[in-house]
């Protein structure tokens, strides 16, 4: 199943633009669509997105008035393929279902990342955040039991389950410790690049969507959970996007973005089950085969470099695809619950000495109100208890269990922080 | 012979020219650049007839005089030489550079009147006048010339660009009349060949000296282990000599430099660098950061100055790895000098406490 894009013929860019009646496509039934269906979709936007804002700070650093031409017809035509695929999600699917659509997202998909991911040292970096969004796609569906009054398995199904991971309230840290070392995109494997510009991507539109969003209700408990996890975000995209290759040209930067954007699409296209929209993924590729071959081109004309030089010469081996994950959830769980990190490097919690500067930064944020954990105990008293869906059975971590069942256990994190208190 | 400048304001890494010599920064087709500075001119001209009071007008004048200004030396020192040599057509070139004459006359006019006025203004018309002339030529004759040409336009773009805002910044930015100095020396006559002999000999000197400089840095990188900061960064930097030294070998190979000339060269020259060294003294930790400064300096300036040889060589390709280099060396001798007080202070604070 290899594909290689340059080897392939894309839609010619001035053929590329669509009128506002093809744009404006007909969104999803939301008691119909499938939880993966909808997550390609959540995933493709921020792709998109990524592209847009990469090729504005591109533009703003180009003295070549052609050159920023080009890049502004690529633009207009992403702009497009954006508003296609995030018009998808109806307008009666609401802020917190959509959120809910996005934490399954950064669930499965980093879940996926860190499974196929050949560089030890990235592998570390995926299941380590991966057990924070986790967590918050559990906060967000108690926020939703309690404001709406729906449970959040109608929306991600039981193909993921919903249970604390790394508490949010011990996920607040110190930036200087958010700050990977980054890989080197001619020395890394392919793989590697792909996977870092698809979670760099994912993880920025969550952080614009939670700065943008958090704001639109009126329940306190509510403003106040966005706004907490929304910093998260802001942790997560300095997280991921330290170990993108910083000494990248502008145009390496500009060939891979459009090399991944392909990848992507060739990816969705593979497992879409809804017939239309596996056709605007089919149509999205050819279109990116064609930016590619664009870049490519600029690459060569004003580089003099040969962009076959940092492209694999075997094109796509395997596709990003959406699948449950939950016995590699709880092994990740089980074994990295307890883990920090300090500078680069992922370490115990319990490790850290008393004065360190995480717990400092704790203090400073949570004060004496922390809103991830008042929305749980605010949706168990309203509805006799928090909201939870464990379908492989008692939590992994005995000292995130459900009240009874945790039998005084607790995790290192509670207890290094009540020490340090 | 072509003609060299010494400072094109493409020595300073945090400057833009720096940027686009490294490679940081997307360079410019140097033809559209220019003409973008054309329609930007032409575009205030209109702006100066339309302006609401003399004040307005004055400022507006001023800042067409200095745009010109700034867009002439660039053509005349970077790409009129470039387009003579590519399109081998030295008349058209000539007649752009005379034509450039008649307007900077005018300029010095406008920019000795004390007030705006009806003298003003018409030497304001004729300027614009002589410079729509001057484009009309430029965009249809020599510019299409030149791209028919087949010479580097992003390469002859880089340098057009850093030069360009290398002039603005003289004339107008903060530090202008502390460069003014620098920025007079005069555009020389040189020789290719004897550029080529002395670029060579530069590499192979500069060879000897990141050499000798990389078996000191390793011997200081093992004695700082009070010291994890500095350690760090030189342990960083042994990486970046080595890097130094084999894009110095890839450039000295592709003239086909015999290894053992390196050798000599390396005895010959860098005695001072070795003799910088301290092994054992009381306070070696105090001199060896004296020496890693100097020995970072000293291989900036032997960079910097490769950068002039190897553009007067035609050495075009050995730009951005010397650039790079010359990066490097500046970043560790601002880190060692910014580092200095800390170094000093904590060393005697180690001695104050063994000897309490």
């Amino acid at each position: 199943m290899s594909f290689n894009p340059l080897q392939e013929k894309g839609i010619p860019l001035e053929r590329q633009l669509r009128p506002w009646s093809e744009l404006n496509v007909e969104p999803y039934r939301k008691d119909k669509v499938h939880p993966y269906s909808r997550a390609r979709g959540i995933l493709m936007n921020g792709i998109e997105v990524e592209a847009v804002i990469f090729s504005h700070q591109m533009a703003r650093n180009t003295l070549d008035s052609e050159v920023k031409r080009q890049l502004a017809m690529i633009r207009r035509v992403e702009q497009q393929q954006q508003k296609v695929i995030n018009w998808l999600i109806p307008g009666d699917e609401t802020t917190i279902e959509v959120t809910l659509g996005y934490e399954q997202v950064a669930v499965d998909l980093t879940a996926w990342l860190a499974q196929n991911e050949p560089d030890p040292y990235l592998k570390q970096v995926y299941d380590f955040a991966l057990l924070e969004d986790f967590d918050h796609l559990y906060r967000y569906a108690n926020l939703y039991e309690l404001i709406e009054g729906r449970q959040a398995d109608k929306i991600t199904s039981d193909l993921t389950e919903i249970m604390p991971g790394r508490p949010t309230i011990f996920e607040h840290r110190h930036p200087f410790d958010e700050i990977r070392r980054p890989m080197t995109a001619v020395a890394a494997d392919p793989q590697s690049v792909l996977n870092a510009l698809t979670i760099v991507a994912g993880e920025q539109q969550t952080m614009n969507f939670y700065m943008t969003i958090g704001n639109r209700y009126q329940e306190p408990i509510a403003r106040a959970t966005y706004l907490e996890i929304g910093m998260i975000e802001e942790q997560h995209v300095s997280h991921y996007e330290s170990i993108l290759d910083p000494a990248a040209s502008w145009f390496e930067n500009l060939v891979l973005h459009q090399w991944h954007e392909v990848w992507m699409y060739w990816s969705m296209m593979q497992d879409e089950t809804d017939p239309k929209v596996r056709a605007i993924y089919e149509l999205h590729c050819n279109m990116e085969i064609e930016h590619l071959q664009v870049a490519c081109e600029l690459m060569r004309k004003v580089e003099k470099r040969d962009p076959e030089a940092i492209l694999p010469a075997k094109g796509f081996e395997r596709a990003l695809t959406f699948q449950s994950n939950k016995a590699y959830v709880r092994q990740v769980l089980e074994s990295q619950i307890d883990l920090t990190s300090q500078m680069s490097d992922f370490v115990p919690v319990s490790t850290l000495p008393g004065d360190d500067r995480y717990f400092a930064y704790q203090a400073a944020v949570n004060g004496d109100w922390v809103p991830t954990e008042e929305v749980i105990r605010e949706n168990a008293a309203k509805n006799g208890q928090e909201y939870r869906l464990e379908t492989e059975g008692p939590h992994p971590v005995p000292g995130l269990r459900n009240g009874g069942e945790r039998k005084g256990a607790e995790t290192e994190y509670a207890r290094c922080s009540r020490l340090a208190a | 012979m072509l003609t060299l400048v010494a400072e094109r304001g493409t020595g300073e890494p945090i400057s833009l020219g720096g940027a686009l010599m490294a490679g940081k920064k997307v360079a410019p087709d140097a033809t559209l650049l220019l003409a973008d500075d054309h329609r930007t001119v032409l575009g205030w001209f209109d702006w100066f007839q339309r302006a609401e009071d003399t004040p307005a007008e004055a400022a507006i004048g001023r800042r067409i005089c200095v745009a010109l200004l700034a867009h002439m030396v660039a053509e005349e020192e970077i790409f009129y030489p470039a387009a003579a040599e590519a399109t081998g057509d030295k008349a058209l070139v000539a007649e752009a550079i005379r034509e450039h004459e008649d307007a900077k006359a005018l300029i010095a006019d406008l920019q000795k009147a004390r007030t705006v006025g009806v003298r003003y203004r018409e030497r304001m018309r004729a300027l614009a006048a002589e410079i729509a002339h001057h484009v009309d030529e430029e965009e249809n004759r020599l510019f299409p010339a030149v791209r028919d040409s087949g010479m580097d336009l992003y390469h002859v773009g880089r340098l057009v660009a850093a030069r360009r805002v290398d002039a603005l910044f003289n004339m107008v930015g903060r530090a202008g009349a502390a460069r003014a100095k620098l920025s007079e020396v005069a555009p020389m006559p040189v020789s290719k060949d004897e550029a080529r002999d002395f670029f060579l000999l530069g590499l192979k000197n500069a060879h000897a000296a990141a050499s000798q400089g990389q078996t000191m840095l390793e011997m200081q990188v093992r004695r700082l282990d009070d010291y994890p900061d500095v350690k760090a960064a030189l342990k960083a930097h042994v990486k970046n000599r080595k890097v130094q030294l084999k894009r110095l070998e890839t450039l000295l190979d592709s003239h086909g430099e015999s290894r053992s000339a390196l050798k000599e060269a390396a005895l010959d020259f860098a005695a001072g660098i070795a003799g910088m060294a301290n092994a054992a003294a009381d306070d070696e930790v105090l001199k060896n950061s004296f020496a890693g400064v100097a020995q970072a300096r000293f291989l900036a300036a032997a960079y910097e100055s490769l950068l002039v040889l190897g553009e007067a060589a035609g050495e075009v390709q050995a730009l951005r790895p010397i650039q790079q280099c010359l990066s490097e060396e500046r970043a560790l001798a601002t880190f060692l000098e910014e580092n200095l007080r800390g170094t000093a202070t904590r060393f005697l604070a180690l001695r104050s406490a063994a000897a309490g």
